[in-house]
C-alpha cells in the first residue's frame, strides 16, 4: 500500500511538471516528496527550495545532497543547537525515517540554491535532483511561486 | 506581555547564507529585577524613494518593524508575506486600528539594496510599506537598541555574500516606544492576535 502512495505521488509530481521529459525520476520507491518550490527571486541568483519529504512505514534514509542545473552550488541547511544558540550551517546529511520525516521550509531545513544560471521567475518550474544514501536520485520540478504568496500546506504523503 | 524565551529567539541567514546565531531579544526586554529596558531608538535612514525619513513621521502611528535584505530568499519574503496577512486581516475587522499600523520593512544590506530595488521588493507586499535603509553603522546601531543582529559574511568568487541577521517583527506604539515582538515564525493569526491586542 505504501509502495502505491509513494508512486502515486511520484506521478502527482510528474504531472506538476512543466516537461514531461524531465519528470521525477525514482531508483528506489520508499521516498515520497511532496509540494517543491521556491520564491521567485526578483532579479537574484539566490534562491531556496522547500518541500516534504517522508518515507514508508519500513523505510529508513539519508537526504544527502542536491544539485541543479540552474545553479552553480546547492545546499542543504539545517538548523543546530551550538553553544545555546540556534545556528543555521550546510549539513551533509539529513536523516529520514517514517516517525521523522523532513520539512524543508523558509523557517528551517531548506535547500540553498546560489549562482543561479538566471533569477527565479513566478509560475514557471525548475529542475532540482535530491540525492538520497539509498534511495538514490530522484528529480523534482521545483514551483516557483510569487514572493507574495502564502507558503504551500505540505503533506507527508508517504505517512 | 508574553514573555519571549531565548530559544524561540532565532537568527537566520539568507542570500548565500551559512549560519544562524540565536539571540535573546528577550535579554534586553528583561533586566534581572523584572524591569523592562528600552528598546527601539528614534532613527533618521533613507526611505525607499531615495529621500531621508525619520522615525519622527511615524509619530501618532504604531510602527511594525522587520529588519531583513532582499536576496534573502526565505525567511524574509514570508515574514513580510505574514505581517502583510495579518495588517490585511485586522483591516478586515477593524480598518481604522489597521490604518494606524505602518509596517516598515529597514534593510541591512545597503550595498545591494537600493532605493529603487528595495521599492520594487515592497511593493510586492502591503501598499502601505515602507522600505528604508542607511550607513551600515547606522544599520547597526538601530538594530542593536532593537535587540536585534546582523553581520557580514565574505563576499564569494561571484561577489555574493551572506548576511547572518535576527528575524524579528517589532511593534511599537505611536510614541515609538516598544510594545511587544515577535518571532518570525508566528503565524499570521499569532501575529494579528497581538496587533489586536495592542492596537485596539
Amino acid at each position: 500500500m505504501a509502495f502505491a502512495l509513494c508512486i502515486q505521488q511520484f506521478a502527482y509530481v510528474s504531472d506538476s511538471t512543466a516537461d514531461q521529459s524531465n519528470a521525477v525520476s525514482v531508483s528506489q520507491e520508499f521516498v515520497c516528496i511532496d509540494s517543491p518550490w521556491a520564491y521567485e527571486s526578483l532579479g537574484k541568483t539566490v534562491g531556496a527550495a522547500f518541500m516534504a519529504i517522508s518515507s514508508t512505514h519500513d523505510a529508513t534514509d539519508e537526504l544527502i545532497g542536491a544539485t541543479s542545473p540552474e545553479a552553480g552550488r546547492v545546499e542543504i541547511h539545517n538548523i543546530i543547537m551550538k553553544a545555546g544558540n540556534m545556528v543555521m550551517t550546510p549539513v551533509d546529511n539529513l536523516e529520514l525515517s517514517p516517525e521523522s520525516p523532513l520539512e524543508l521550509k523558509p523557517h528551517g531545513v531548506h535547500i540553498m540554491l546560489m549562482g543561479l544560471n538566471k533569477p527565479l521567475e513566478a509560475d514557471t518550474t525548475f529542475p532540482l535532483t535530491l540525492e538520497f544514501r539509498k534511495s538514490g536520485m530522484i528529480r523534482v520540478q521545483v514551483s516557483v511561486r510569487k514572493i507574495s504568496d502564502s507558503p504551500p500546506d505540505h503533506k507527508f504523503v508517504c505517512n | 506581555m508574553r514573555t519571549k524565551t531565548r530559544n524561540s529567539a532565532l537568527l537566520v541567514t539568507c542570500a548565500i547564507c551559512f549560519t544562524i546565531v540565536g539571540y535573546s531579544v528577550n535579554r534586553m526586554i528583561d533586566s534581572d529585577d523584572g524591569s523592562t529596558m528600552d528598546i527601539g531608538m528614534p532613527f533618521e535612514l533613507t526611505r525607499h524613494t531615495g529621500e531621508p525619513i525619520s522615525s519622527e513621521l511615524f509619530n501618532g502611528h504604531y510602527m511594525f518593524i522587520y529588519f531583513g535584505f532582499t536576496h534573502c530568499p526565505a525567511t524574509c519574503p514570508v515574514t513580510l508575506h505574514n505581517m502583510t496577512a495579518a495588517l490585511k486581516k485586522l483591516e478586515g475587522s477593524d480598518p481604522d486600528a489597521a490604518e494606524k499600523i505602518t509596517p516598515i520593512f529597514i534593510s541591512v544590506d545597503p550595498d545591494r539594496d537600493t532605493p529603487e530595488i528595495i521599492t520594487n521588493y515592497i511593493s510586492h507586499f502591503h501598499e502601505r510599506f515602507e522600505g528604508m535603509t542607511g550607513l551600515k553603522d547606522e544599520l547597526m546601531d538601530i538594530a542593536k537598541a532593537y535587540g536585534s543582529y546582523f553581520s557580514y559574511g565574505p563576499a564569494d568568487e561571484d561577489g555574493n555574500y551572506n548576511i547572518n541577521h535576527s528575524s524579528f517583527i517589532y511593534l511599537m506604539d505611536p510614541k515609538g516606544r516598544y510594545l511587544t515582538h515577535f518571532d518570525s515564525d508566528e503565524s499570521v493569526d499569532q501575529i494579528l492576535e497581538e496587533l489586536i491586542e495592542h492596537t485596539t
